[in-house]
């Protein structure tokens, strides 16, 4: 099987340098996992802010390098591509921002986002292929091409500005589309549409793509498998089922149970207790030792290996350290296949 | 958000700055022009007329001492001036430009040598420098003095198209740009370079300023050229023979006044260009905060407000909230009535624009201009908060009737500790109380808050985003209100910190009984916490009822539409989502603001707009379905496909 995208161990540390004192940050912490390049599926990567998440996607299409370890793309080295590699690979893993006001230069018209890619990667041969190609990308998303081409961006809504950014990246024909936040600064009445059209790249186009997200509401709505994120290290991954349904790790459970759901059945249970967030203690195992509830000795000293309780999950917590230990390192061995 | 947009939109309404700078300058660069065509050159020579001849109709403007003719000379003392300007001007933004992207662009190395270099010209002070160097000069040329003026001034544009160039290399759209497959240097040309336009201007406007200030300063010293006249050598020769006190003012005056005008014509260009590139910088704003009609009915009362009968701790009668705008008014909050009893955590949920934080502010008297309070009552236990004095307000807020806003960190002053900035409420209302009195009672309510008192020694800066929340909770609840206005409290925090923070602000709310009014957009949180809901569309108030009712039973079709939209960890389910577009309020539809996306608009629904009625007990719905049927009819299913099908139109505003 061949993979779309690979990370081994890949760590990355950012470091800031000040007069009195070195501040190291490891802001992703020895992942490895893969994309499948035969069954396009939806992965997401949630966490709180901080978590790392947005800084994984950087390092996944090779705008960071790692501090060590490796990403692949279709089999190549990331820090060893050739420039037209590195083309190829800036064409096909395609971004898509949490933003969609300032992702439009505003000097321009947003036909401009559209024809940049066409140009810089020629993926057209005429100025009318170019406008087909346009075209066909903006009715994908559910835009008519000409109530939207033509106009500065400040005449769009938020949620057509967002779909047309979808449309952008469809026009630059990837395998891969690295969706950090995409709804998140929508009114939720548009959402819906963002996330279909999503949906719709994958299911219809074969695209994979990659949720970055803090809520679990959608990412369970839109992904296949996830991977939950805390302080740089993948605590828990698998199938959405799995790991937001039942979730394992205690900070996937703390997370879970702290959606507000629009119901008056499920009202928050649990206390209101920070007292662990006020404190700052430092953990040399497990991160999430300190605000852990069901902390053990072990976990101030060592770092859990993933281990699986179960079907389509690894979870990286002692809690289940009777479990059997995840064979090879690669979380996407959790991952629920799609047909 | 439509208020931002129509602003940028209307950036071309009447700029009166650019144009009466405009008309100065083309004035005086027209005679500039055309003049020395017109007129006989040998006038300007010495000896040419007789001189100390007052204005005629022969001399215009009189002859000066020397036996030039005055008229003449300043219609040939215009061009070279303003070309040291126009030259000091390229030179100096050219300069500026390229040393400033390199700096932006290379960053590094060149950026720290640029910069130094920079900084030392900074500390030259130009006119002195420049003195030396044209009494250095045999013959001093203007143009050469120009050329040095440009020199000693580009490091000001350099700066600022530097920390631009860095500035727009990071913004989300030079990412995008590097996606489309741009390279840095494509990214610097197409990306960045035009938004420099607006800097470069302004720079240039500053520099052919600054180009004309010191070669006039220069020659009204006496350094200039004797020879060629320029308005700063027309000036220096007056003074040299004491034109002022020999009454010759048709000789001094000539000149300055064309110098004033060629500034003053810089200077409304400049700012004219300030206001055409950002429009959203308040321009005379009326200081009003409450409409004339309603600052009437104000004075108009006596001192003391007479109670009113209400009902319930807040009851809000037909609010009105506007926004003056460029482009007009705008309804912001139209019409709004609801009661909150004593004790109701009542949720207000809402899209952007929807007008929840206006209504937030104006309930607290809070609203700023552009924003006013055009109609209504705010009752509270029957007061109108609209009608009483400002000093009265400032007594009820805080005790009264608190806020706990959106963005803590916004609301601490982050110069001063935790602790005295506690102590403030305390003390705007208590006036002197003992010391130790003041700790006790800030000690109390931090533990209130779930915080500790050791918190009280810290800046903002060093507490959590959820401790901040906190803070912002204890001060809101300092004083023990009947009513805290909560607008979307926790909405920058992390989805585990917002539960603890609710929580708790769930356990005071019952330890002080005060009503709350949580404002937000998120459906789940507004569930988690609230007893009631109103749903707010464009303004409008279009449903009220507990929170149960509304969630079991939507009667409004937006509220149902919302509600179906909501995506859910309790079950997959087709994503749905709300057709068309939200709407603006600079120009909203006619009839029922909603009508556009409603998938059960009649034809009343186009024509009038629906009042808030009560269908059935506790329940409240503005929406003209409900004067024929007593529940929503089963919507149609709008599915995934069908929102992708067709596209909703793209309103022109």
């Amino acid at each position: 099987m061949e993979n779309l995208l690979n990370l081994q161990n890949v760590t990355k540390i950012f470091g800031t340098e000040s007069v009195r004192k070195r501040e190291v940050t490891l802001a992703v912490d020895d992942v490895t996992f893969s994309i499948s390049d035969e069954r396009p599926s939806i992965t997401a990567i949630a966490g709180e802010s901080g978590s790392g998440k947005s800084t994984l996607s950087l390092l996944m299409m090779g705008q960071l390098p790692p501090s060590a370890g490796s990403v692949f793309y279709k089999g190549k080295n990331l820090a060893e591509m050739s420039r037209e590699e590195k083309k190829a690979l800036l064409r096909e893993v395609q971004p898509i921002y949490q933003d969609p006001y300032a992702a439009y230069n505003p000097f321009y018209k947003i036909d401009h986002v559209l024809e940049m890619p066409i140009k810089n990667f020629h993926l057209a041969s005429s100025k009318v292929g170019a406008r087909v190609l346009i075209d066909e990308s903006l009715k994908k998303v559910g835009l008519r091409p000409a109530e939207t081409l033509g106009r500065y961006p400040h005449q769009l809504s938020g949620g057509q500005r967002q779909r047309l950014m979808i449309a952008r990246a469809l026009l630059c024909n990837p395998k891969v589309i690295m969706a950090d936040e995409p709804v998140s600064m929508v009114d939720a009445s548009l959402r819906a549409t963002i996330l279909s059209s999503l949906l719709v790249l994958n299911h219809d186009l074969g695209i994979s793509i990659m949720y970055i997200t803090h809520d679990l509401n959608t990412a369970y709505q839109i992904s296949n498998n996830i991977l939950i994120m805390y302080s740089g290290a993948i605590v828990e991954a698998g199938s959405v089922e799995k790991v937001i349904r039942t979730p394992k790790h205690p900070y996937t459970q703390l997370l879970v149970s702290s959606i507000p759901l629009p119901s008056k059945h499920k009202i928050w249970g649990g206390g209101e207790t920070e007292e662990a967030q006020q404190s700052r203690q430092k953990s040399a195992g497990c991160r999430f030792a300190p605000r852990c509830p069901r902390v053990k000795d072990v976990c101030w000293n060592t770092k859990p290996q993933y281990y699986t309780p179960d079907e389509e999950r690894a979870v990286a917590c002692f809690l289940y350290q009777d479990s059997p230990i995840m064979e090879s390192p690669d979380l996407a061995q959790t991952f629920r296949h799609v047909k | 958000m439509t208020i931002a947009k129509t602003k940028n939109k209307k950036a071309s309404s009447f700029n009166t700055s650019l144009v009466i700078g405009i008309t100065i300058l083309s004035l005086i660069i027209l005679v500039g022009l055309i003049g020395p065509l017109l007129v006989d050159k040998n006038m300007a020579r010495v000896g040419a007329v007789k001189p100390n001849l007052p204005p005629s109709s022969e001399n215009y403007f009189g002859t000066d001492s020397q036996g030039r003719d005055v008229f003449t000379t300043l219609v040939l003392a215009i061009p070279p001036t303003l070309r040291t300007g126009l030259i000091a001007g390229v030179i100096s933004v050219t300069i500026g430009l390229v040393l400033g992207l390199m700096a932006g662009f290379f960053s590094g190395g060149a950026d720290s040598i640029i910069r130094t270099f920079s900084d030392v010209l900074v500390a030259v002070p130009a006119l002195a420098f420049m003195i030396l160097v044209v009494a250095r000069m045999e013959k001093p040329s203007i143009i050469a003095v120009a050329f040095v003026v440009g020199l000693l001034t580009w490091s000001g544009t350099a700066r600022g198209i530097r920390s631009q160039v860095l500035s727009i290399r990071e913004r989300s759209y030079a990412a995008v740009a590097r996606a489309n497959g741009e390279t840095e240097l494509e990214v610097l040309f197409r990306e960045v370079m035009p938004n420099l336009l607006p800097l470069m201007m302004a720079s240039f406007i500053g520099a052919v300023t600054a180009g004309i200030g010191i070669v006039m300063a220069l020659e009204v010293l006496g350094l200039g050229n004797n020879v060629i006249p320029t308005l700063g050598m027309m000036i220096f020769w007056s003074q040299r023979f004491s034109a002022v006190l020999r009454g010759m003012y048709w000789w001094w005056t000539p000149p300055i006044v064309t110098i004033a005008g060629i500034f003053i014509g810089l200077f409304f260009l400049s700012q004219g260009l300030d206001r055409y590139i950002n429009p959203n910088i308040p321009q005379n704003q009326k200081r009003k905060r409450i409409s004339p009609a309603m600052s009437k009915k104000r004075t108009s009362e006596p001192a003391t407000a007479k109670v009113k009968e209400a009902q319930g701790v807040l009851q809000v009668n037909n609010l009105q909230v506007v926004y003056e705008t460029a482009a007009g008014t705008v309804k912001a909050v139209d019409d709004v009535s609801f009661t909150i009893q004593p004790g109701e955590r009542m949720g207000l949920i809402g899209e952007s624009g929807s007008g929840k934080t206006t209504m937030a502010t104006a309930l607290m008297r809070l609203s700023r201009p552009p924003a006013y309070i055009a109609g209504g009552e705010i009752l509270l236990e029957g007061v109108d908060l609209l009608s009483i004095s400002d000093q009265d307000i400032r007594k009820i807020r805080l005790k009264e009737i608190a806020l706990m806003p959106q963005a803590a960190m916004n609301s601490l002053n982050p110069v001063i500790r935790v602790g005295p900035q506690l102590r403030d409420g305390f003390k705007a209302h208590f006036g002197n109380i003992d010391q130790k009195e003041l700790d006790n009672h800030v000690n109390e309510i931090l533990r209130k808050v779930g915080l500790r008192p050791e918190i009280v020694e810290r800046y903002p800066h060093q507490l959590s985003g959820g401790m901040k929340q906190r803070v912002a909770m204890a001060v809101a609840i300092s004083l023990k209100p009947k009513i805290i206005i909560a607008d979307e409290p926790t909405s920058a925090l992390d989805v585990v910190v917002q539960k603890q923070v609710m929580l708790t602000l769930s356990r005071l709310q019952q330890e002080l009984n005060a009503a709350v009014l949580l404002i937000g957009h998120d459906m789940g949180l507004i569930t988690q916490f609230a007893d009631t809901i109103g749903v707010l569309y464009a303004g409008k108030l279009v449903e009220r009822g507990t929170i149960e009712d509304v969630l079991e039973n939507p009667y409004h079709p937006y509220a149902r539409l919302l509600i179906d939209s909501l995506p859910s960890v309790e079950g997959k389910r087709d994503l749905i989502g709300i057709p068309g577009l939200p709407p603006e309020l600079l120009n909203l539809p006619s009839g029922c603001a909603f009508h556009p996306r409603c998938p059960f608009a009649m034809e009343i629904c186009h024509s009038d707009k629906p009042v808030l009625q009560s269908p059935s007990e506790g329940r409240q719905v503005a929406c003209h379905l409900y004067e024929k049927y007593e529940r929503l009819p089963s919507i149609p299913s709008i599915r995934v496909d069908h929102l992708l099908a067709p596209s909703e139109p793209i309103q022109e505003g």
